[in-house]
C-alpha cells in the first residue's frame, strides 16, 4: 500500500472544468476533452477492446463492414451499368465503376460511424454519469476516437486492395481510375469537414437521447437510409441536371468532391460552392451542438 | 479560511417525481431551459416537485471527517452526488477544495468483458487517477484487493465480493485530498471490510478530508468526530458524532409510534408510554454498559384477552437478530380483563455491548395461534454507551485466576 502523503499542492491535479458561456464553446469543450486525455484513450481503449471481444471474427470485423458496404455499392452500380447498356450506352465495366463506391464508402462507413455511435453513448453510460464526474465530452469524444480507430484501418486496407488491384490489373478499367495530383492534399481537408460535422451531430444527439429517446429511433433510421441520401453509390452525374438536390444534405458534396478528387484529379468546380455549403454547416452544427452540450450537461445525472 | 476543505452554504435541491419527459407537453418547456439556460423558475417549486435537500449548510476543515447519517430518502447520497460535482444545486453555493475522489458505488466504471487488470487501469482512471499513477501502484492495489490470480479473468465472470474487493482496492489508491464515500463499506466480508475501514482510518490521518455515509453508527463513531444528521432534506443537527447518534436515533423514535391500520378503532389491545430507565428509575435515552436498565410500558387491554403477554426483540443497528424477551416465559401472568397494566422489564445483568439497538414491541395472546394482535410499527432506538466503539458483539466479561502450578522443569 502507498504511503498516504498527499499535500494539498501536489496534486492539485484534477483538473474542473469551469462551463462558462464565455468563449468558443467548441473549442473548450475540445480542450477539457484534452486535459483528460487518460479518460479519453481509456475509454476509446475499451471501446475498442469490447467492440471485438468475444467475437470469431474479432479485429477482421472492421475489414468485413467496409466490403459489404463496397459490395453492395458495385452491385447497385452494376444495375445501374446493365440499364445504360439496354438503353444503349455502352461502356465497359471495371475499376471506373468501382473505385467510386470505394472511396465513397469508407468516409461513409465513418461518418455513419460516429453519429451513431456517439448518440448512445452518453446513454450506454448512464451508470458512469450517475456516479462519477469527470466532463461529459469525453465519452462521445471516445466513440468518436474508436471510431476514426476502426477508419483508419479500414482505409488502409482500402488504400493496400486498390494498389494491389491497380497494379496487377485482375480487374478491368484501371487504367483512368484513378488520377493522382496534387489535389490530394485536399481529401484530409474533407475528412476533417466530415469529421466535424459527425461530431457536432454526434455531440447534439448524444445528449438529446437523454431527454428524449425518440432520438435514438430517428438517428438509426437517417443512418440507414441516409446511405441513399448522401450520394454514397450513386453520383451526382447519374441524376443530369437534377444531382444538386442532393447537395441540400452537406455529406453528399463531401463525399463527391472526394470521389472527384480521386477519379479526376481535383474537385468538379460545379461541387465547390457546395463543398462550402457543407463547411458553413458542419462549423455552424459544431457551435450549436456545443452550446447545447454544456447548457445540458448539468442535467445528465438526473435525466437519464 | 484556509484549512477548510468543504464549504457548503444553504443549498437547495429539488427533484421531480413521476416520469420526465414521455409526453409532448414536456417538450418546449425542456427546450427552452436547454437552449436558454434555468429560467427564473428553477429556484422555485414547480409542478410534481419536491426538495430532496432543504437549506443545508456545513463546513468541514481539511484532515476532518464528517459523517452523514439519516433515514432512507433523507438527502445523504444527493448531498454526496453534489460535493462529486454530479448533481448541481438549484439555490445556495458549495466549495470543495482540492482533488475530490468519489465511491459512490464500488466498481463503479468497471466494464464486465475486461479483465481484472484491464479493468484496474479503466476504472482507475475513470475515478481520476493518471495511467502513471495507476502504473506506480498497480501491485499495491492488486495486493490490497487479495485476489491476485484472477487478474487475467473477465470481471464478468467474478462473484460480487471480488468485484467489490477490486473495486474499493482501486478506489483505496486514489490519494484525494477530498474522499467521499457512501456506503460502500457493506460489502465484502467481515475482514476485508475491517481492512476498508482501517484503511480510510489511515488516510483520515493523512490529512484526507473524508465525508462518510453510513447506517452503521459504529463505524461512523470510529472515523468521524462530528456528523452531520440529515432528516427529510433537512440538517438537523451538526456537530460531535456521540450527540449525533443519538440525535439520528431520535428520528426514528418521533416517527408515527403506533400501527394505525383500518382496524384500529377496535383494536383490542395497545401499548403506551413505552420508556428506558436506569436502575433508580430515571428515564435515560441510553444505558450504561454492564449496569441494569429497566423498560416501562403501560398494557392497555380494551376487549378480554385470553393470555396477553408482552414481547421485546432485540435488534442491533445493523439489523442482526440478538434476543427475545418475553412476559409470559419470564413467568409474568397479566390478568385478561380489560384494564390498564403498566409492565416493568429489568434487564439484569445488562449484556448489551457499548453501540445502538432497536427494540421492537409486540403483544400476543398466547391462546390463540395467531402471529401476534398488536404491534409497535417503528422499533425503539436505544444507545449503549462506556465500552470500546463497535469492537464486541457480547458481553463476555469473566473471571481470571491462577489455578495452579505445574513442576517448570519439563
Amino acid at each position: 500500500m502507498g504511503t498516504n502523503t498527499t499535500t494539498a499542492g501536489q496534486n492539485a491535479g484534477a483538473p474542473v472544468c469551469e462551463s462558462t458561456d464565455r468563449g468558443l464553446m467548441a473549442w473548450r469543450l475540445l480542450v477539457d476533452a484534452v486535459r483528460f486525455r487518460d479518460l479519453l484513450l481509456a475509454l476509446t481503449y475499451r471501446d475498442i477492446r469490447v467492440k471485438y471481444k468475444q467475437a470469431f471474427l474479432g479485429i477482421f470485423w472492421v475489414f468485413f463492414m467496409p466490403f459489404v458496404a463496397i459490395a453492395s455499392g458495385i452491385v447497385f452500380r452494376l444495375a445501374i451499368w446493365f440499364f445504360k447498356s439496354q438503353a444503349g450506352i455502352s461502356e465497359s465495366f471495371g475499376m471506373g465503376q468501382i473505385v467510386p463506391v470505394m472511396v465513397k464508402s469508407v468516409p461513409w462507413l465513418l461518418f455513419a460511424g460516429i453519429v451513431g455511435g456517439s448518440s448512445t453513448s452518453l446513454i450506454n453510460s448512464m451508470g458512469l454519469i450517475t456516479k462519477i464526474y469527470f466532463p461529459r465530452q469525453v465519452v462521445p469524444f471516445s466513440t468518436i476516437l474508436s471510431s476514426m480507430f476502426d477508419f483508419i484501418i479500414s482505409l488502409s486496407g482500402m488504400c493496400l486492395v486498390l494498389v494491389l488491384v491497380l497494379t496487377t490489373k485482375i480487374v478491368p478499367g484501371g487504367a483512368d481510375a484513378v488520377n493522382i495530383t496534387t489535389h490530394y492534399l485536399w481529401l484530409p481537408v474533407l475528412l476533417l469537414i466530415l469529421v466535424t460535422l459527425a461530431t457536432g451531430l454526434g455531440l447534439f444527439f448524444s445528449c438529446a437521447n437523454l431527454f428524449m429517446r425518440d432520438v435514438r429511433y430517428l438517428v438509426q433510421m437517417c443512418l440507414n437510409y441516409g446511405v441513399f441520401f448522401s450520394l454514397v453509390f450513386l453520383h451526382y452525374e447519374d441524376f443530369q441536371g437534377w444531382g444538386w438536390i442532393f447537395f441540400i444534405n452537406p455529406v453528399a458534396p463531401i463525399l463527391e468532391s472526394i470521389r472527384t478528387i480521386v477519379t479526376q484529379g481535383r474537385i468538379a468546380p460545379d461541387i465547390l460552392p457546395w463543398l462550402a455549403y457543407s463547411t458553413a454547416v458542419a462549423v455552424i452544427v459544431m457551435i450549436f451542438a456545443s452550446r447545447f452540450f454544456n447548457r445540458s450537461e448539468a442535467l445528465f445525472a438526473e435525466v437519464v | 479560511m484556509n484549512d477548510v476543505a468543504i464549504h457548503v452554504e444553504h443549498v437547495w435541491k429539488k427533484f421531480r417525481k413521476g416520469q420526465l419527459n414521455d409526453r409532448m407537453r414536456d417538450f418546449f418547456p425542456l427546450m427552452r431551459q436547454l437552449m436558454f439556460g434555468p429560467g427564473k423558475s428553477d429556484a422555485d417549486l414547480g409542478d410534481r416537485e419536491f426538495w430532496a435537500l432543504r437549506d443545508v449548510s456545513f463546513s468541514v476543515k481539511r484532515g476532518q471527517s464528517l459523517g452523514v447519517v439519516g433515514p432512507n430518502g433523507a438527502g445523504k447520497s444527493t448531498m454526496l452526488k453534489m460535493l462529486a460535482r454530479i448533481l448541481r444545486p438549484n439555490r445556495g453555493t458549495f466549495d470543495v477544495r482540492g482533488r475530490v475522489s468519489s465511491l459512490i458505488e464500488v466498481g463503479a466504471g468497471f466494464h464486465h468483458e475486461l479483465t481484472g487488470r484491464e479493468n484496474i487501469y479503466l476504472s482507475g482512471t475513470i475515478l481520476g487517477m493518471s495511467r502513471k499513477e495507476i502504473c506506480a501502484r498497480e501491485r499495491a492495489i492488486i495486493e490490497f484487493s487479495e485476489i491476485e490470480e484472477f487478474m487475467e479473468t473477465p470481471v464478468k465472470r467474478y462473484s460480487s465480493g471480488m468485484k467489490a474487493r477490486l473495486g474499493f482496492s482501486i478506489a483505496a489508491h486514489l490519494e484525494p485530498d477530498v474522499l467521499l464515500v457512501d456506503e460502500v463499506l457493506s460489502v465484502g466480508d467481515v475482514r476485508f471490510r475491517q481492512k476498508c475501514l482501517r484503511h480510510m482510518e489511515l488516510l483520515s490521518q493523512s490529512n484526507v478530508t473524508i465525508i462518510f455515509i453510513s447506517h452503521m453508527l459504529d463505524q461512523v463513531r470510529r472515523l468521524c468526530p462530528n456528523t452531520v444528521v440529515l432528516d427529510q432534506g433537512k440538517a438537523i443537527y451538526n456537530g460531535p458524532t456521540e450527540e449525533a447518534t443519538r440525535v439520528y436515533l431520535d428520528v426514528f423514535n418521533q416517527a408515527p409510534s403506533h400501527s394505525v391500520d383500518a382496524d384500529d378503532r377496535n383494536r383490542k389491545v395497545e401499548l403506551r408510554d413505552i420508556n428506558f430507565r436506569n436502575i433508580a428509575g430515571d428515564e435515560v435515552g441510553k444505558w450504561i454498559v454492564r449496569q441494569p436498565g429497566m423498560i416501562d410500558c403501560r398494557l392497555v387491554i380494551k376487549k378480554r384477552i385470553e393470555k396477553p403477554a408482552v414481547v421485546i426483540k432485540i435488534f442491533d443497528i445493523r439489523g442482526m437478530y440478538l434476543d427475545t424477551i418475553g412476559s409470559a416465559s419470564g413467568g409474568l401472568i397479566i390478568p385478561p380483563e380489560p384494564g390498564q397494566y403498566r409492565v416493568r422489564f429489568t434487564l439484569e445483568p445488562m449484556p448489551l455491548t457499548d453501540g445502538d439497538y432497536a427494540f421492537h414491541f409486540y403483544v400476543y395472546d398466547r391462546s390463540l395461534q395467531v402471529p401476534c394482535i398488536w404491534e409497535l410499527r417503528q422499533p425503539r432506538m436505544l444507545s449503549v454507551r462506556g465500552g470500546n466503539i463497535g469492537s464486541s458483539v457480547v458481553d463476555c466479561s469473566g473471571r481470571w485466576e491462577l489455578i495452579g502450578l505445574d513442576d517448570s522443569s519439563v
